[in-house]
């Protein structure tokens, strides 16, 4: 056993070296406020094909980028899972995006597992959806509506620390969706581990 | 669905673990790394303990950086003026931020206090503040460091530049006079820095 883990330390290196790449730059969104979710199809950790909007509810949808190994984003998820149920008890779909090379499927689900997270995180292979939405970071939010217009993007809330929260932006941005009231503000500036791109690869398509 | 079987499930989880716990001790296991590395090159069992316990003595005597909100940052520029000022925005838990941080204390040690002022600003939070002020005792930067207030990152990133996405690591260069000339946001090779430093000290 002992063996074992001395053969995985070079590997764990290595992947550890690759994921701190720098990506390429982040394109600008073709999607901004005011703008329809993607007719796009994201990959289930399973391997399936799967578009986006069958994720969303009667009253819209929550989309947020998530990593396995960002520390910033992994101080977020207990909020997450929090959030997903809110979402859920006002009728918005509420999914995790994973746009990061360096974190394969096999890894999401062994994470979910270890942190206990209940809502469904789809794999955007090439981060075409990341691309589109000009989604730099994980954590980095998106509500749209129950007609598939993007209300807010941005932020979860102030702080990493969750004991020193004063702005609750995206739970105020999925209360008022749910309510059909307009967002205020509707966009804050994410913050958080950048995501790891593949280089070129939406632009070329899959 | 899931292909893995059984045997393959369980190397998985323990590739997984090796690098949660990479990334969970991140820049910690990375400095502990150094210092092994270090150790094993002299192999000398007895250099290694001295080098530890140097090590820690040199944490100790790393003061807590000063910590600072947006207006207090904007303050520290204005008090650079009449030379160039270099700022480099890095955290513990930005691994390209630990990578790039030796070349920015090379770069300000080359270009000298005389030529360019350089200061750094941590955006680690309270909980890694053990963490940053070893990784500052094994970095040596030789500049002031300082760490940004916990909490609404926004507010902050807004007052130092509001075009700035937040992007780290970051690098902000300003003129005598305490204007923004340029930035270099994310990593960037050693030309670079050093074209936006030969920018920055010939602007007038």
């Amino acid at each position: 056993m002992k063996t074992q883990w001395h053969a995985l330390i070079p590997a764990a290196f290595f992947l550890a070296a690759v994921a701190c790449g720098q990506g390429p730059k982040v394109p600008v969104a073709s999607v901004g406020i005011g703008g329809k979710l993607p007719a796009i199809q994201l990959t289930t950790v399973a391997g399936a094909s799967d578009d986006l909007a069958h994720y969303a509810g009667k009253n819209g949808l929550v989309v947020i980028f998530v990593s396995t190994r960002c520390p910033y984003s992994n101080d977020y998820e207990m909020r997450m899972e929090e959030l997903s149920h809110a979402a859920a008890q006002r009728g918005l779909g509420f999914v995790g995006v994973n746009a990061n090379r360096t974190e394969p499927a096999e890894e999401v689900v062994e994470h979910s597992k270890t942190d206990h997270l209940t809502f469904t995180i789809l794999k955007d292979a090439n981060n075409r959806l990341a691309d589109i939405l000009g989604a730099s970071f994980t954590p980095e939010s998106y509500v749209f509506d129950q007609a598939g217009v993007l209300r807010y993007h941005g932020r979860i809330d102030d702080s990493r620390n969750a004991g020193n929260v004063s702005s609750h932006d995206l739970q105020g941005a999925l209360d008022a969706v749910a309510a059909g009231r307009s967002v205020a503000p509707s966009e804050t500036k994410a913050f958080g581990c950048t995501i790891k791109r593949i280089p070129g690869a939406s632009s070329s398509g899959n | 669905m899931n292909s893995l079987g059984p045997t393959g499930s369980r190397s998985f989880a323990l590739v997984f673990l090796a690098l949660a716990g990479f990334y969970v001790a991140g820049a910690e296991k990375f400095l502990h790394a150094q210092e092994q590395s270090n150790s094993a090159a002299t192999g000398d069992r007895q250099a290694h303990g001295t080098k530890l316990s140097n090590a820690e003595k040199k944490t100790d005597e790393v003061k807590d950086p000063e910590v600072i909100d947006g207006t207090r940052y904007l303050a520290l520029v204005k008090e650079r003026r009449g030379k160039p000022l270099m700022v480099s925005f890095w955290a513990t838990w930005c691994e390209p931020c630990r990578d790039e941080y030796p070349m920015v204390v090379d770069l300000a040690r080359q270009y000298g206090e005389k030529r360019l002022s350089v200061i750094g600003v941590s955006l680690d939070e309270d909980a890694e503040a053990g963490l940053m002020r070893r990784f500052l005792a094994r970095a040596v930067p030789g500049f002031p460091n300082y760490r940004k207030k916990p909490g609404n990152e926004e507010a902050f990133i807004n007052r130092v530049n509001p075009k700035w996405s937040g992007a780290l690591p970051a690098t902000f260069f300003y003129s005598r006079e305490g204007q923004l000339v340029t930035q270099i946001v994310g990593e960037a090779k050693r030309e670079t820095f050093e074209a936006a430093i030969q920018k920055v000290i010939q602007t007038q």
